[in-house]
């Protein structure tokens, strides 16, 4: 209880607390976006001839795409040539210890609390952390090496293992798959990579943070996660950005891949900067993340969305293998007014498989709020199995809440089931807590976190305390 | 055939159809028509690209000149004829449209018409009734929509219903649509208005028919507005030939304290689109939408359902239930709006489908729009087979697999069929449907009906 009440007053005098900036000098690409920065990103990052053609491949796809405008979300016209492409932290030599990092750096990191160094083994997570484009530092690479699992950067991954992202990259999410994706791939700067041999049970959480920094540098990350036969691996994401006024694109692209009976656990908790209460500013999140299941895998999703201006995110799993297993745990808050246009995609194909979609939305102050999902059933995917519940909150009688759920069923044996209902807080409640010497505030808070709690359980420790504190602070100011 | 020569085609048909009016080309009537037209040049034919023809396809206007069909050829329908098209048992008010025209030869009309005016769209018109003229496309949005437009422009004929405050009608209006397909295919744009007075009640039955063996395109509009108090039980009965094709848009306005109960049952018919749009005007109305369809061969129905809490204090329920036998495709889209202050609203929508072959198939979207808070709204669908403990249940008692899945079928289709109010028809349908299914004993069927339901209530 008393926790709780910290939480509230830490809210009510912050206004977003991971909102700074660090000032690292940039070496940056020109403005804009055409051929010649796509190959000076490339050539900045040493990348084999491959992965350039492939880039130029995608970015001539893009220059004929045009920006989807089917979500629910009012979406403010995007200059694309007035972004900078490219943004590396200047001492650019790779470092090979702690001592290396920029200070500057590592002071960030410990403003936001990332365990690194001391604190990462203490935490007992290894760290990929990324700076704007460039990874910085890596922890725990030799343990994790032991195992045979490969956890670095993309860039290093190209450097090293070639022959894997070239088999991998895209297969899951193609250059072609949508305008964003198409995007990141022509620029993308850098990201995860993670390879668990057969087999292995990876012993630690991965974890990576991601941080837009430069001035009007969109974010362009790309995570690989292949998990080869038999192996098992948590993955957590977790996100927050400096205050800025200025509206920045992120567009980044998640390819898991989960091999015959391997287990995917991707966990994520976003933060961007969401604008401040007059909706001024805030970031536009366009994210694409999916997963591809073969027989008897699993790959699990858990998202708590509680930042950025603009959220478009739909992480899918194709369920490809027979009795492969898909599921979907999310929590999307909104508040003043942010847009949340998120919900996942379950592509039953092989026989038996089985998929889960619990998604909560809470909706306060002025902001909309969706949960959009498919359930597809293929002719073949004989036994299919999906349950989802879809729940929304609403606080306040500004906000919007709406679901739109496909359901597309070809096949006789499947079993679909969908629920949604959407409630307000009753007064009862209230009622009940303020009886009890419970503040309305604190009860709201209570309220919540209960009705999240479905999904929170789903997080790791560590990620679930944060993502409970995540969500009162950005309901900061809804009550009332 | 591209949207161009689409055009063409209309504009030559439109020009013929406005030779033909005649004293009615000045009226306010026609200018809409004019307006209609103008806004068709600046629509598409929906394709798969828009939201919501994503798993709708309407090539098949092309595929049979439908177009060119529009007129009326002279066709001479007798009592016999109709004969197997009425509902045993029904004490009711008969109004035949042949191709889209009204014919008062076939029609039985009971109320004089100083009381309650029952008549063609087309008298209608032709006397200048001030309220047609006053209500006409308030609500369908011709603007917009191809077929609303479409229909409007080439609106000529259709049922005008206008009943005086405090009425009630107990012999239910039935409205028969019949196509004449005998010499050659046939469009029909047949349009609607139903105007009910304060606290006043009515009955309606809607059914579509065909004859001949060439396609028929039957594009509806029906506008319904609903006074303070007013009781409207309105039924689509739509179980015609193989070859039909049917889209029909239904747009209900709703006053203080009014009920508009609609079901909407589909057993046959090569494509089948329904439009069914419902807004409440002001405070305590509702809603009841209901929806049974039992889909084999080819056939195809797609049931767009929009409910507009526009106001606070107001309920709406939707239950949609389908069977698909065969390479039969269903879809369904219900979807409703709380707009900002439309507090206290309660909205309930449920979709069930039983798929019987791997070859049938479902697109169901139930969406929920909300701007207020203070609401309650939940949505379900589900997609399965049949149940396998109830099927065991049966077996065991030495019932043969064919008919406990008849029986299991037709419990799972009295859910809905049982909220018909009109007995004669709630009866017509259950034989129609336990014919399919070839269940004997319907009593039988009642009772087993009533035992799970008692099952599912335990658990």
């Amino acid at each position: 209880m008393i926790e709780e009440k910290d939480i509230v007053e830490e809210l009510t005098t912050t206004d977003y607390k991971y909102g700074f900036y660090t000032d690292i000098e940039n070496e940056t690409s020109s403005k804009g976006l055409n051929e010649d920065v796509i190959r000076f990103i490339s050539k900045k990052k040493n990348e084999p001839e491959f992965m350039l053609q492939w880039r130029l491949k995608a970015y001539n796809y893009w220059k004929n795409m045009k920006q989807p405008n089917w979500a629910k979300l009012n979406i403010p016209p995007i200059d694309y040539q007035e972004i900078y492409y490219y943004a590396a932290p200047k001492k650019n030599s790779k470092p090979k210890s702690l001592d290396e990092v920029d200070p500057e750096i590592l002071k960030t990191f410990e403003k936001l609390g990332i365990p690194l160094g001391e604190r990462a083994k203490l935490a007992g997570v290894a760290v990929d952390a990324v700076m704007d484009s460039v990874s910085v530092s890596t922890s725990f690479k030799d343990k994790l090496g032991e195992l045979g699992i490969i956890f670095c950067s993309i860039s290093e991954a190209l450097e090293h293992h070639p022959e894997l992202v070239k088999k991998y990259l895209g297969s899951v999410v193609p250059m072609t798959d949508n305008y964003f994706a198409a995007l990141n791939s022509a620029v993308f700067s850098d990201g995860s990579f993670c390879y668990i041999p057969k087999g292995v049970r990876c012993p630690m959480e991965l974890s990576t943070y991601f941080r837009i920094n430069a001035k009007s540098s969109g974010q362009f990350e790309r995570t690989l996660i292949i998990a080869d036969e038999g192996s098992y691996v948590s993955y957590l994401e977790g996100c927050s950005a400096p205050m800025r006024d200025e509206n920045q694109l992120h567009a980044a692209v998640v390819e898991l891949i989960a091999h015959d009976n391997a287990e995917i656990k991707y966990s994520t908790v976003q933060n961007w900067y969401p604008g401040d209460k007059n909706g001024k500013g805030g970031i536009y999140n366009f994210v694409t993340k999916r997963g591809i299941c073969h027989n008897h895998s699993k790959i699990s999703w858990t998202q708590v969305e509680t930042g950025s201006a603009i959220t478009w995110k739909y992480p899918s799993c194709i369920l490809k293998g027979d009795y492969s297993v898909g599921e979907f745990y999310s929590v999307a808050l909104t508040n003043n007014y942010q847009q949340a246009d998120t919900g996942t995609k379950m592509i039953h194909l092989g026989r038996n498989s089985k998929s889960r979609i619990v998604s909560k939305g809470i909706s306060a102050g002025k902001s909309q709020n969706s949960y959009r999902g498919l359930v597809s059933v293929s002719k073949k995917a004989e036994n299919a199995r999906n349950f989802s519940q879809c729940d929304s909150l609403l606080l306040g009688d500004k906000c919007g809440a709406h679901t739109f759920p496909y359901i597309d069923t070809n096949n006789r044996t499947a079993v679909i089931e969908h629920e949604a209902t959407t409630s307000k807080i009753s007064d009862e409640i209230i009622f009940y807590c303020n009886q009890r010497g419970i503040a309305t505030e604190d009860a709201i808070g209570l309220i919540v976190n209960g009705y999240a709690k479905e999904v929170l359980n789903q997080l790791p420790m560590e990620f679930a305390v944060e993502a409970q504190k995540l969500l009162a602070v950005s309901l900061e100011g809804s009550v009332g | 055939m591209d949207n161009r020569e689409i055009k063409n085609i209309l504009a030559e048909e439109f020009l013929k159809f406005q030779s033909k009016l005649n004293g009615q080309k000045t009226s306010t009537i026609n200018a809409i028509r004019q307006e209609a037209f103008n806004a068709i040049k600046n629509l598409e034919l929906p394709t798969r690209k828009s939201e919501a023809w994503r798993f709708t396809n309407v090539s098949w206007l092309n595929e049979h000149d439908f177009l060119l069909r529009n007129g009326n050829p002279d066709i001479n329908l007798s009592n016999e004829d109709i004969e197997p098209f009425t509902i045993k048992d029904l004490n009711e008010n008969l109004l035949v449209f042949v191709n889209g025209t009204f014919s008062e030869k076939l029609s039985r009309i009971k109320y004089p018409r100083d009381e309650i005016i029952i008549e063609s769209f087309r008298d209608a018109e032709k006397r200048n009734a001030p309220n047609l003229l006053k209500h006409f496309s308030l609500l369908a949005d011709y603007k917009n929509d191809f077929f609303t437009a479409l229909n409007t422009a080439f609106a000529k004929d259709g049922v005008y219903v206008n009943v005086p405050a405090g009425v009630i009608i107990d012999e239910p209006i039935h409205v028969m649509f019949i196509s004449d397909t005998r010499q050659g295919a046939v469009m029909s744009n047949p349009r609607n208005i139903f105007l009910i007075g304060k606290c006043s009640q009515i009955n309606v039955v809607e059914t579509y028919h065909t004859i001949g063996d060439n396609p028929a395109f039957t594009n509806m509009v029906t506008e319904i507005f609903m006074n303070f108090a007013t009781h409207f039980e309105f039924n689509k009965i739509q179980n015609d030939k193989g070859n039909s094709y049917y889209i029909g848009t239904t747009q209900v306005e709703q006053a203080k304290n009014s009920v508009f109960n609609a079901s909407t049952i589909t057993m046959s018919g090569r494509f089948i689109r329904n439009n069914m749009y419902t807004a409440f005007k002001e405070e305590n109305a509702e809603t009841n939408l209901n929806g049974f369809y039992f889909m084999r061969n080819n056939d195809f129905v797609d049931n767009h359902t929009l409910i507009d809490h526009a106001v606070p204090n107001c309920n709406s329920n939707e239950f949609y239930k389908g069977i698909l036998d065969d390479s039969a495709k269903a879809v369904f889209n219900g979807k409703v709006i709380v707009r900002p202050n439309a507090q206290k609203t309660n909205a309930y929508q449920q979709n069930k489908n039983i798929l019987l072959t791997d070859d049938s198939k479902i697109n169901t979207k139930p969406e929920l729009e909300i701007y207020a808070d203070d609401v309650k709204c939940s949505h379900g669908a589900t997609t399965g087979y049949l149940d396998k403990e109830a099927m065991f249940y049966l077996r065991s008692r030495g019932i043969s697999e064919e008919m406990a899945k008849s029986l299991l079928l037709n419990s799972f289709a009295s859910e809905v069929i049982e909220r018909i109010k009109i007995a004669e028809l709630r009866d017509d349908i259950k034989r129609q449907v336990a014919d399919r299914l070839t269940v004997d004993d319907l009593y039988f069927c009642d009772v087993l009906g009533d035992v799970f339901k008692a099952i599912e209530n335990k658990q």
